[in-house]
């Protein structure tokens, strides 16, 4: 290529130079309709080109784009959505990028075998008997191998036979490749969703209900479930998903500060706001933080979970309109900013400057991802990790959950149906080794409450987790008012101290949120 | 693609000299004929395609909604207040800031290291070959390896400035640092290209030329300022075009690096486009903002040839 243009690029020029004025008319002529139409094709192609791309988004669908670390990734929140995580988004690793950073080296000692659980027996049916099924998922980062464990568990246990190849697509592009394989009709039987894209995938015809008598051969009822979970991974009254786990903002604190402060953080109720400005106070001197808030991401999630304890919500009850405008939210994202001036060194932050002063001892209380545990916490180091404290007047937190669910397929086949049901059953009952990688709360009640899940640090901490969360209505493309076109573009003005008027930041991006769920409704034709 | 559009420029300059005669001739178009095809398949097609879609509503995997919309579209990425205005200005805006500050490093570093390449001294080749070498690496790994060097927390470039007791940096958790290392990478990653043809250039120049001005007693500046820039400058015409053309495409480096940020401002044109289209499902929109792109785009590159190309006329 490059000697190519080296050749062309001499003819041109004697061209240009010698020709005489009206050959040069001649040749331009043509010449520039053809550049035209070259420049035009080249955008095109070259957009279309990218969309073999690695990665999927960021703004606009909250899921794909928040995805930093492999599996263990943000998804409710278009929080994390590109532009505000810059590091954190960053490829392969994601949160914790360093090759040796403190990661688990996985299937060392944690052994993912689901070594002290009994696995409860995976009772297939008859009819699944020697069935070969495809699971998806975009576990690329470290929790991967404890994914992998599970799924080897299941192919060994389930004694009809059944064999489960599982392919891992990187979260990136997750979504994208999923949408591809709709086009070429090379869906797996089941794939990996995140809680907040069912209603999304669902309406877009990617995943389908599960039928009755699925349902039924897997055994899994409400009981099993928190209520949120369960009626949340419905869609127009149909199952669609089953949870796997849940995972969002825990709080990680300095244990030496917390113990100066003289506050207990591991009672495994979640401070009181007293006690917690107690905590905060103690580390807040000798040039340390006691909560560095950044002007990036959790800081949407954090503005999430106060609104929800202040009483507030996202979304009227239907997921028509926008609420988040409210007092409820004024109240939220003005403590935020106070207790930002308070505790946050007077000095903007970039995004995961919380996360290095946490890790290096500079900070008293951090919120974030459960899925730092690995880096974090752990001998030797300075924090641990547990519920976030009640701010509000009520205790909620937001959180997302990776759930499986079943693709479309083109011509349905009976008996790998009842496979893939089996298998999801099996997962969903027996998530133990799966948590203990990533730090997430297994989303099953017998599993949560079993001996062995309490015995897991820190997760058992934070193990109420599961039933304070609330979520966003299953309404297709809920999550897009959520990011930084609309919701989230607020917040991060706000924390960044380009906006000062904290009610006409929000009522700016309601309107703007009312929009989108508008637009998204006509074109899925709304939700629940 | 730089050969593409060189190609093309070339065939347009042959069809109408060989046509003169007036009459039909096939032969000119025969020889076209395995590009043309390629051409017409892969960017005609596309191109016309996406012109379509542009008037409608479009999900691939949504096909029962699929309003035709007009010029709604295209009437978004006019009017303020709709959704679209604000994040694809913004990030046009952001392609534009790299699009200067990227090209005049990256002609005049090309320049600079093309002058240096061209002396005569051992192991000239080899230097050679290392300054073009990265640029065969593909967009994707040069990106990955920038990010490497300069990521906030475990990047070599923070880890270096830390041990020589400088302190780190957010190199791409803040601005200016973000755009400061995309240029960096990118730099590093496409100038061999540049001075490989300015380094053909150079080697048209006339040995004469600069020996006649010896003897005027002219100093190595003033026979790189009055001899060897006018001589290239065509040859910087051609450069500047395909720079600017691959400055604007600028997707990589920042997906990679920073995903857009901090706070979008690294988010150029082509990532909007992406993440409207493959993100959001809008292929339309998506389809539509490509295609100002591509007006834009034709218009700075006849300008550009319209300015110097003319010049150099006279």
């Amino acid at each position: 290529m490059g000697i190519h243009a080296v050749v062309t690029a001499k003819n041109f020029i004697p061209k240009a130079q010698t020709s005489k004025e009206r050959v040069t008319v001649h040749t331009r002529k043509p010449h520039l309709w053809l550049a035209i139409l070259m420049v035009l094709s080249l955008v095109l192609a070259a957009c279309g080109q990218q969309g073999g791309g690695q990665t999927t988004t960021g703004g606009t669908t909250p899921t794909t784009g928040a995805a930093p670390a492999g599996g263990t990734t943000p998804t409710t929140g278009a929080a994390a959505a590109g532009g505000t995580t810059p590091t954190a988004a960053a490829p392969a690793g994601g949160v914790t990028p360093g090759i040796g950073e403190g990661t688990v080296a996985p299937g060392a000692a944690t052994a993912p075998t689901g070594a002290g659980q009994q696995p409860t027996a995976a009772e297939c049916p008859d009819t699944a008997q020697g069935a070969q099924i495809t699971y998806w998922n975009g576990f690329s980062g470290e929790d991967g191998p404890f994914m992998t464990a599970l799924v080897n568990n299941f192919n060994k246990q389930n004694g009809k036979g059944i064999t489960v190849k599982q392919t891992i697509q990187p979260f990136p592009e997750y979504y994208n490749k999923l949408n591809a394989a709709v086009a070429s009709n090379t869906l797996p039987d089941v794939a990996q969703i995140h809680f907040d894209q069912i209603a999304t995938n669902a309406a877009r015809g990617l995943i389908r209900p599960i039928p009755q008598e699925v349902q039924d051969a897997m055994g899994l009822t409400a009981e099993d479930y928190p209520p949120a979970l369960w009626q949340g991974s419905q869609f127009k009254g149909q199952r669609y998903a089953y949870p796997l786990d849940v995972h969002g903002l825990v709080m990680y604190y300095n244990k030496q500060m917390a113990q100066q402060a003289g506050v207990n953080v591991t009672g495994g109720e979640p401070l009181n706001n007293e006690d917690y400005e107690k905590l905060l106070q103690a580390g807040n001197q000798g040039g340390k933080m006691g909560w560095p808030i950044t002007g990036g991401f959790p800081n949407n999630w954090m503005f999430q979970i106060l609104l929800a304890q202040y009483g507030g919500s996202l979304f009227n009850e239907d997921g028509t309109q926008v609420t988040w405008n409210s007092e409820a939210g004024v109240r939220a994202l003005t403590y935020l900013r106070d207790q930002q001036k308070k505790y946050s060194g007077n000095k903007p932050l970039p995004v995961d400057a919380d996360i290095v002063a946490m890790e290096k001892g500079n900070a008293a209380v951090i919120w974030n991802g459960t899925w730092l545990k690995p880096r974090l916490t752990g001998e030797g180091k300075p924090a641990s990790s547990t519920l976030i404290p009640q701010i509000g007047d009520q205790y909620k937190i937001i959180a997302g959950s990776h759930t499986l669910a079943m693709p479309k397929q083109k011509t349905e086949d009976p008996k790998r149906m009842a496979a893939a049901g089996c298998f999801i059953s099996f997962m969903v009952s027996n998530s133990l080794p799966w948590v203990q990688g990533g730090g997430h709360v297994p989303a099953v009640n017998s599993v949560r409450q079993s001996p062995q899940f309490q015995q897991l640090q820190p997760q058992s901490n934070y193990a109420q987790f599961a039933e304070a969360a609330v979520f966003p209505p299953q309404v297709p493309g809920i999550g897009d008012a959520l990011g930084p076109d609309a919701l989230e573009a607020a917040i991060v003005n706000v924390l960044t101290g380009k906006e000062q008027d904290i009610k006409g930041a929000l009522d700016r991006a309601a309107d703007r949120g009312n929009k989108i769920l508008e637009r998204n409704r006509q074109r899925y034709g709304g939700g629940q | 693609m730089a050969s593409v559009t060189q190609r093309a420029q070339t065939d347009a300059a042959a069809v109408p000299s060989a046509g003169v005669g007036r009459r039909f001739d096939i032969m000119p178009y025969l020889f076209i004929l395995p590009h043309l095809i390629f051409f017409v398949l892969f960017l005609l097609w596309p191109l016309l395609y996406g012109i379509y879609i542009s008037l409608f509503e479009f999900d691939f995997n949504n096909p029962a909604f699929r309003p035709f919309v007009g010029i709604g579209n295209y009437r978004n990425l006019a009017d303020p207040n709709s959704l679209e205005f604000d994040a694809y200005w913004n990030s046009m805006k952001n392609t534009l800031i790299f699009v200067v500050i990227s090209t005049i490093p990256m002609v005049l570093s090309a320049l600079l290291l093309a002058v240096l390449l061209n002396g005569k001294y051992r192991f000239r080749n080899v230097f050679r070959g290392i300054f073009f070498a990265p640029w065969s690496l593909s967009a994707v790994v040069a990106a990955l390896l920038g990010w490497w060097i300069f990521n906030d927390q475990a990047g070599i470039m923070n880890g270096f400035l830390d041990r020589v007791g400088l302190g780190t940096v957010a190199w791409l958790g803040a601005q200016p640092g973000a755009w400061i290392a995309i240029v960096v990478v990118t730099l590093w990653w496409t100038v061999g290209f540049n001075t490989i043809i300015y380094l053909a250039a150079l080697q048209d120049i006339p040995e004469s030329l600069y020996e006649a001005a010896s003897l005027d007693g002219a100093n190595l500046w003033h026979k790189f300022r009055y001899i060897t820039v006018p001589m290239v400058a065509p040859v910087t015409v051609f450069i500047v075009t395909i720079q600017l053309i691959a400055s604007f495409q600028l997707f990589a480096q920042p997906q990679i690096m920073t995903r857009g940020g901090p706070a979008e401002s690294t988010k150029p044109v082509i990532m909007q486009i992406y993440q409207e289209g493959f993100g959001a499902y809008r292929m339309g929109s998506a389809a539509a903002m490509s295609i100002v792109l591509g007006i834009i785009l034709l218009i700075i590159t006849t300008l550009n040839f319209r300015i110097f190309g003319r010049s150099e006329e006279r």
